[in-house]
Formats: C-alpha cells, structure tokens, sequence
C-alpha cells in the first residue's frame, strides 16, 4: 500500500513537472524540417566585395556616314553634254563635274545684249530730243513774254517737251530691265555648268552624256546627279533608346564597333543628340551623332552599320561584386529578413501596382553565405559594366558574395545548404574570376 | 520464492487490456472533442493554402489558384481521416502488442533457461505497467485542452530551445517519454520479480521493444509527416 501512495505521490510530481515545464514553454517556438531527403549542399564559388572602376555604357545600332556631304543635282533643265568625273574621283571645291547644253542659255544672253544695246542707242536719241524740246519751249517762253508767240504755241512747246522726256525714262527703265535679264541669262548660261561645293570624292554619279538634268530637288527622281562627300571625317549616326537617352550628354567618350569587325573598337565621341525622338516600330529613339576619333587610319566608310557604346558614368572607386551575384528574386521567394524590409521601403510600389501582386515584385538579390548556408540579402545597385556591378546597400566588403556557377545561382534558395568549391574546379566551370 | 505465490491465480487478462483500450478512447475521443486535433490539422491546411496562394501569385490564372486552394481544403476530409485511424485504432492496440510482445520474449528467455514459464502472470503485470503509458496520454490530452494548446509535450522534446530543427531529431526525441520510461520499467521488473529473467535480460529485451515502437512510430510519424508537408505546403 505504501508502495502505491509513493508510485501515486512520484506520478503527481512528474505530471506537475510536466505541466509546470510546458506552461513556462512559448509556444511556436521552433520549426520543424520534414524533408526526409536533405538537399546536399551546392558547391559554389564565393568572393568578396571589392572595390574597382566601373563604367556604365550604353549601346546603340547605328550606321556610318561622312561629316561633310553633298548632294549634286541641276538648277536648270539641259541636256548633258559631258561628264566630267566618275565615282572615287577626288575633286576641289569648284571643279567642274558636269557641263549641260549651254545652246539656250548662251542664246538668251546673247538676245538680252543686243537689246540692251538697242535701248542704249534709244536712250542717246531720247536725250537730244530732250534737249530739243527744251530749248524750243525757252524760245517760245522768251517770244510769249513779249507777245509774239501765241499762249497756243507756248502749251504746245511745253506738251512737247513732256512726251520727250517720258520717252527717255521708258528708254532708261527698259534698260535697266533688260540689264536684270542679262544677268539672268548670265545666272543660266553659269547653271549649265556644275561645278563641286565642296573638296571631297564623288560618289554614287548616276549621270550620263545625252540624259536630261532635271531641276527640282534631290528627292525628285532623276534630279540627283551625284554625290560629293568627305572621306577624311566620319561619323555614325545612332539611335539611342528613350530609355537610356537622358544619360547622353555631348562630349561623352564612346567605342565605335563596326559589324564587319566587332573585335576592334574606334574611339569617338558624342557630337550631339537629337531634341526630339522619333517613334519607329513602337519604339522611341533619339538620333545620336558620334564623331569618329580614330584619326587617318580609321576603317569607317560610308554606309557601314556599326554599334556604338557610350561611356555615360563612370565610378572611379566602386565597392562592387561580380554581376553574376545579383540576381532577381521574387518578394514571395524570400524570407521575411529586416533587410528585405528595408528594401521594401526603400523601394516602394510602382503607381498602379495591385496590392495583390506586390508577392509578384522582383526583389534585387545576392546571396551570402552564412554558416554553410546561402542567405538572400536585397541590395541596391548603381552602375554595371560588361563585368561588375555596384553594390550601393546591402553589402559589406567582408560578406562572402556567392559568385557562381551560373546555374546554380539561378536556383539557388536561401537557406539551402552550400559548400565552397575548390579553386581548381571553379575555374574548370567557366565562371570568370 | 513461496507456495502461495505459485498458487496465485492472476486475474483475467482480457479485462484490464479492454479497460485500458476504452481509456485510450476516452481519452482520444475527449482531445478530438476539444477541438484541438482537428484544428491543428485544419490550421494546417489554411497555412498549405495560403502558402499556394502566396506562392501562385503571378505564376498562374487566378481560377487555377482558387482550383488549388479548394483542393487543398478538401484534403481536410482525408487527413483528418488518417489521423482518426491513428488515435482511435493504431494507439489502443499499442498497448496489447506491447504486452504480448513482452510477455512472448519473458517466455521464451525462461524457456531457453529451463524456467517455468508464467506467462499469464506476466501479461498481467505488463498490462498493469500499460496505465502509465494512459496516464502520460491522459496529462497531453489534459493539458492541451485545459490550455487550449497543440504543442503540449512531455517528452525530452521539451527540452528543445526554440530554433529550427529537422523533423528526425524532433520526433526522436518525443519517444524518449518519462511516462513510456517508467512503463517499460514497470514491464521489465515484472518479468524479473517473476523470475523469468535476470535484471540485465528484463533490461535488455524491454530495451529492444522500445527501440522497436520508438523505430516505428519514427518512421511512421515521418512519413506523414512528409507526406502532408509535401501535399499541403507545397514548396
């Protein structure tokens, strides 16, 4: 009996323990992981911040074409009677290219001279009749004032010596008219002759001996005859995306890589950007010039399609990683660390956002490893180039950035477990250093 | 050992081991009352469905989101089912195999010995020994529904700080129960009051049959467990 009170007295001590010990528990307290099979760690390669020059480029498609250019077209219809030049002939500003039937011109100045002459000898009449006329109407005032001549034939010398006169300013103002005419004629007859504007080569001369110039402008098919350009200075013509626009300033360094050689690069520079876009296929692009630096040696030629980097920022002194790191990683992928909270109010949603997708927002990530184990850390970066990219928050140059293999950052989770590789099969991956 | 022992006639077996099994009822049937077992299993489900749904988000039609969480919701039924089977068929015939088995290896050391066998004597006091495995079931289920809490234990569990831990260790560690200790203690000193066996052979075989249940209900547990993780909180 004693024994059973005992047994009964040690079973109560046990349960009150029990519920002592489970009332002073929190609850919740820990988390359970009922994977049967673990993840074995990834083997990944790690690296840390650190701190190097980044450039920001951006690039655009663009095509090559000279500074200077010319294009030659008639101011006067003729027939071409001789060319002077063919395509790649270099030539002077005011050689002559292209001579056009000067028949019609040449005889319209030679009518207007002769008429010019005609109204001189007219005008020599004019003036003595002029003189006539006034010394005839002096007599007759002289004889009227003593009554000798009529007040009849005082009006009649006075009408006479008007129409005289209006006779020599017709004459005058006709020539002046046809002196205008002569240079006219003088203007046409200079047309039929085409000479260069400009010091450059002849290009695309699509004109022939017996084919008839038409004058209008170079859109008007048939009205362009040649084209003179300058070999010596290039430059491309690029359209650069809206997007990347307001970071092109004039004078920004750029690379030229022409499409027959994307290996070299041509420096330039940035001449000047449109003011306005221009929309083509649902895209807006700004049309930039960039000059070509490459000095007397340079492979540009006109009509080569080239794509241009321009040097828009640069960071001398840049705590970076390699970009491979930063990956983008959905909000609901994450665990709910203050980082990403801070991120999140750093970064807050787009106007028009659904609440409902906020779970949906791509969250800017790198991962460090932490205890054998891969942590996602939100950052926010600034600039990037072909290489790294800079980490303005969220790393410090002591964290162990997780850099590679590319694939297994593309999967990678936070919390899974990991493995530093050994040195010799990272680089036996491909990863760059 | 004297006359009056040997002529001692143990009470009817059949009886006690009823009477615990109803125990065991009652005391499952009063945790599933409270509303404890079934709502740690709906909470599961609504976390596995707001966890699809979290998950979904921008991956999927909405329609197919709702088809998701709707079949998650009607797996309630099938869990809630299998954990039924569990508390109300599986737990009251714990106790009978572990009497049998128990008794069955006393008999077949003092066999092997050249002892009498009194194996009636010996189911009698490993049934008895099968109260404290009640009584621990009886003070989870009490205090669960007197605090209206699911993470009761009274395992070396409690002992865990709060932390992440794999699910193995966790449940390892619930076998290691004072009241299941005290049990198989209870078991082993009946067969050795009894003298079927030496202390180190009651010991050894009460050891044995607790490696045994505390191997499948680990494995049992962890199946499930995985199993319902995997179907209910994808991901």
């Amino acid at each position: 009996m004693r024994r059973l009170v005992l047994s009964g007295i040690g079973l109560a001590v046990l349960v009150a323990v029990l519920t002592a010990a489970n009332l002073g528990r929190e609850g919740g307290g820990y988390r359970l992981d009922w994977d049967l099979l673990q993840t074995p760690p990834r083997e990944v390669e790690l690296a840390s911040p650190a701190r190097a020059e980044i450039i920001e480029t951006i690039s655009a498609a663009g095509t090559v074409e000279p500074v200077e250019e010319a294009e030659i077209a008639p101011q006067v219809v003729g027939r071409v009677v001789e060319v002077f030049v063919e395509d790649g002939d270099r030539v002077a500003k005011g050689d002559l290219l292209v001579q056009l039937d000067p028949t019609a011109a040449r005889a319209s100045l030679d009518s207007v001279e002769a008429r010019i002459e005609r109204l001189r000898a007219l005008i020599v009449d004019a003036e003595e009749d002029v003189e006539k006329a006034a010394r005839d109407l002096s007599r007759t005032e002289q004889l009227a004032r003593r009554n000798v001549a009529t007040p009849t034939e005082l009006l009649d010398a006075r009408s006479t010596m008007a129409k005289v006169q209006a006779a020599l300013d017709v004459a005058r103002n006709d020539l002046l008219e046809s002196e205008a005419m002569r240079r006219m004629s003088q203007q046409e007859l200079d047309y039929t002759e085409i000479r260069a504007p400009i010091d450059g080569v002849v290009a695309d001369c699509e004109v022939e001996v017996g084919e008839v110039a038409i004058a209008g402008t170079t859109n008007l098919p048939g009205a362009k005859l040649m084209t003179i350009l300058d070999p010596d200075r290039m430059q491309v013509r690029a359209d650069v995306d809206e997007t990347d626009v307001p970071l092109v300033r004039p004078g920004q360094p750029a690379r030229i890589y022409l499409q027959a050689d994307l290996l070299t690069a041509i420096p330039g520079e940035v001449e000047r950007v449109a003011p306005r876009g221009r929309l083509e296929a649902e895209v807006v692009t700004f049309e930039t010039i960039i000059r070509d630096q490459g000095g007397p040696d340079s492979p540009l030629r006109p009509g080569m399609t080239a794509t241009v980097e321009i040097e828009v920022r640069r960071a001398p002194d840049a705590l970076s990683v390699p970009i491979q790191a930063v990956v983008q990683r959905r909000r609901k992928d994450l665990p709910d660390s203050p980082e990403l909270l801070a991120w999140l109010d750093r970064h807050p949603p787009a106007p028009g956002e659904a609440i409902g997708e906020l779970g949906a927002r791509y969250v800017t990530t790198a991962f460090v490893a932490v205890d054998g184990k891969a942590r996602a850390r939100p950052v926010d970066v600034g600039l990037s180039d072909e290489r790294r990219v800079e980490i303005l928050a969220g790393l410090g140059p002591d964290d162990r950035v997780i850099v590679g293999p590319f694939r297994t950052l593309e999967e990678l989770k936070d919390g899974d477990p990991i493995t530093e590789a050994d040195p010799e099969t990272a680089s036996e991956t491909g990863t760059p250093p | 050992m004297s006359a009056s022992e040997f002529d001692r006639t143990p009470a009817p077996i059949g009886p006690r081991l009823v009477g615990i099994m109803a125990a065991i009822v009652l005391i499952q049937a009063i945790g599933w009352a409270s509303g404890l077992r079934g709502g740690a299993l709906a909470r599961a489900i609504e976390s596995g469905a707001a966890r699809v749904e979290r998950r979904a988000v921008g991956e999927v039609s909405e329609s197919d989101v709702r088809e998701a969480i709707a079949a998650h919701r009607d797996s309630l039924l099938f869990w809630a089912a299998l954990a039924a089977v569990g508390d109300f068929a599986v737990e009251p015939v714990a106790p009978v195999a572990r009497v049998v088995l128990a008794a069955s290896g006393f008999a077949a050391i003092a066999a092997l010995r050249g002892r009498p066998i009194r194996f009636n004597e010996l189911l009698a006091g490993a049934a008895s020994a099968q109260w404290l495995w009640v009584i621990g079931m009886a003070t989870r289920v009490g205090l669960a529904s007197a605090t209206g809490r699911s993470d009761i234990d009274t395992s070396a569990a409690l002992l865990m700080p709060p932390g992440s831990y794999p699910a193995a260790s966790w449940v390892a560690l619930r076998q290691v129960d004072p009241f299941a200790i005290l049990g198989w203690m209870a078991v082993g000193r009946s067969g050795w009051r009894l003298g079927l066996v030496g202390p180190i052979s009651a010991s050894g075989i009460c050891l044995l049959l607790w490696a045994a249940e505390a191997s499948l209900r680990i494995g049992a547990e962890l199946l499930c467990g995985a199993a319902m993780r995997a179907s209910l909180v994808p991901g």
